[in-house]
């Protein structure tokens, strides 16, 4: 795979861990159960 | 009528009926037929936001765009990442306020947090405009599916008027319920297509992804990587910023918002969807294999190349399925930007005008104007000779200038004012007609800057532009005393 291409394909899928790690450990997505803030 | 033809043709009708059907006899009130009565779940919300990945732009766009400029064609990989990523924290605030003043499309967001009316009509008008490109491209690559896998039996003319019927039939009866049932059998056929081809067509024409790539750049050395002058790096970071921040302010993926039954859904999908859209990849392994094999397309008809190719490697039958699949990827974003068009002209135009209009009049003004927006799209599509990813970088550059707009109305305390975010949108939208019209770059325009600026998108220069004028309007027309306190989420 061309090195460009490889290096956009690296930071989506680091990109996404890094999304999960913050919504693993962002509170408003425990509350959200309860209903939508306000 | 070939086999071919005879798949596209069943699927074609099979996705009319499953549009008519989606109604399952619900009153169609206008926040049922533009926003499904905010009652979809996370799966629906994220069919209808990742439909938006896989369009015909991507489609046949996507490995076109591969086919005939190489690298320039990764920026859609980019972009769609980082406006996932960005929808994490933009979304939340969007649909909550939304939620709360029950609103069904993005002028009505506008409008009621600047109060202001006459910026809804003008984010309304903006948002027609971008969406009129954005529509022409899907029927153009409807056009081209049906036109090409019927072996030249059916002219691009004709498919196009069948599929703009199709579409505007079941979004008349159904509205977004028709494209969310749509949508998903459409992901299931385009995602199975599109990795098999991406797939086979290395495999078999190369004997592998390395053995391709070493025989591009063989060919055509330096094709896979940025050029130094026109799809160069400034060119690619300036067009993934650029529709990166126009990603959801397209009035469509905007409404599709609404439709959430829960917040979290988004922040679920700012995981997922990046992750989802690396089957783009698959997309561009088709048009990389089509350079070598079907060459010689150019301007326009490099958006032929993954049809082309299959017509040579394929039995008909099968080039049907591709096509058919082709054919949905045409119909679903078709069907939600018709949608959001009408709702646009019919709810933040016409009902803004005339504000004593019912809710009964505005839901059938709308559904009626389904077709002329159809027919508007399909005359520019007979007129145009544009490639499909120029199309939509066209309605983004359009569409992003109502970026600044929006960030600062989900401020705690918003800096913009009404008068400054309707005259940045303005310049903006000035700018990038002018532009485009002109054919001018940022070069072009101060000759004093480096060569390499003229690669510069010009989306992004009329994005500066119309931040630079929101934030001196914003502060020459603030009232002096107490100023008066926008709106937040």
């Amino acid at each position: 795979m061309p090195f460009v291409l490889a290096w956009n394909v690296g930071w989506v899928v680091v990109g996404a861990l890094i999304m999960a790690v913050i919504y693993a450990n962002d509170p408003a997505n425990a509350k959200s159960d309860e209903g939508p803030r306000r | 009528m070939n086999s071919a033809l005879v798949i596209i043709f069943l699927v074609a009708a099979f996705s009319l009926v499953l549009g008519l059907v989606a109604r399952r006899g619900r009153p169609m009130t206008l926040e049922q037929w533009t926003v499904g009565g905010r009652g979809f779940g996370g799966i629906i919300v994220f069919l209808l936001t990742a439909g938006e990945i896989y369009t015909t732009f991507t489609f046949l766009g996507g490995s076109g765009y591969a086919y005939g400029k190489g690298a320039a064609a990764y920026y859609i990989l980019a972009y769609g990442s980082i406006a996932y990523i960005l929808s994490y924290w933009l979304l939340p605030p969007i649909w909550r306020y939304a939620k709360q003043e029950s609103l069904v499309s993005q002028s009505h967001f506008f409008a009621r947090k600047y109060d202001s009316p006459m910026l809804g009509v003008i984010v309304a008008v903006g948002g027609v405009i971008a969406l009129v490109p954005y529509l022409v491209l899907q029927f153009k690559g409807l056009g081209i599916i049906v036109s090409v896998a019927s072996y030249g039996s059916i002219s691009p003319t004709i498919a196009i008027w069948i599929g703009a019927a199709i579409v505007a039939i079941y979004v008349m009866v159904s509205g977004v319920r028709g494209s969310a049932w749509n949508a998903a059998v459409k992901d299931f056929m385009i995602l199975a297509v599109v990795i098999f081809l991406g797939v086979y067509f290395p495999l078999h024409y190369y004997g592998g992804y390395s053995e391709m790539f070493r025989a591009i750049d063989a060919a055509k050395p330096g094709f896979l990587a940025f050029k130094p002058k026109g799809e160069s790096v400034l060119w690619f970071q300036s067009t993934v910023l650029l529709t990166a921040l126009g990603f959801y302010m397209w009035p469509h993926s905007f409404g599709a918002a609404f439709t959430a039954k829960d917040e979290r859904a988004f922040r679920r999908n700012a995981i997922i969807l990046p992750l989802y859209q690396l089957i783009l990849l698959f997309v561009f392994f088709c048009g990389f294999a089509a350079i070598l094999k079907v060459p010689g397309l150019t301007g326009p008809e490099i958006d032929l190349s993954l049809l082309r190719l299959s017509i040579d490697t394929f039995d008909p039958w099968f080039v049907g399925v591709i096509g058919a699949a082709g054919v949905l990827t045409a119909l679903v974003p078709g069907s939600m930007i018709l949608i959001s068009a009408a709702t646009l002209v019919a709810n933040d135009i016409f009902r803004a005008l005339r504000p004593q209009t019912s809710e009964t009049t505005v839901t059938w003004t709308a559904r009626a104007l389904v077709p002329v927006v159809a027919l508007v799209a399909v005359y520019f599509t007979l007129q145009g000779g544009q490639t499909i990813v120029n199309l939509l970088l066209i309605g983004y550059a359009f569409v992003t200038q109502l970026f600044p707009g929006l960030v600062c109305s989900l401020m705690r305390n918003n800096p913009a004012t009404k008068y400054g975010v309707g005259a940045g949108v303005l310049v903006g939208l000035a700018a990038v007609v002018a532009m485009t019209l002109t054919g001018s770059t940022l070069k072009s325009l101060m000759p004093f800057l480096p060569v390499e600026m003229g690669d510069i998108n010009v989306g992004l220069v009329a994005l500066v532009l119309n931040a630079i004028v929101t934030i001196v309007v914003s502060l020459a027309t603030r009232p002096a005393a107490a100023p008066a306190p926008m709106r937040s989420a």
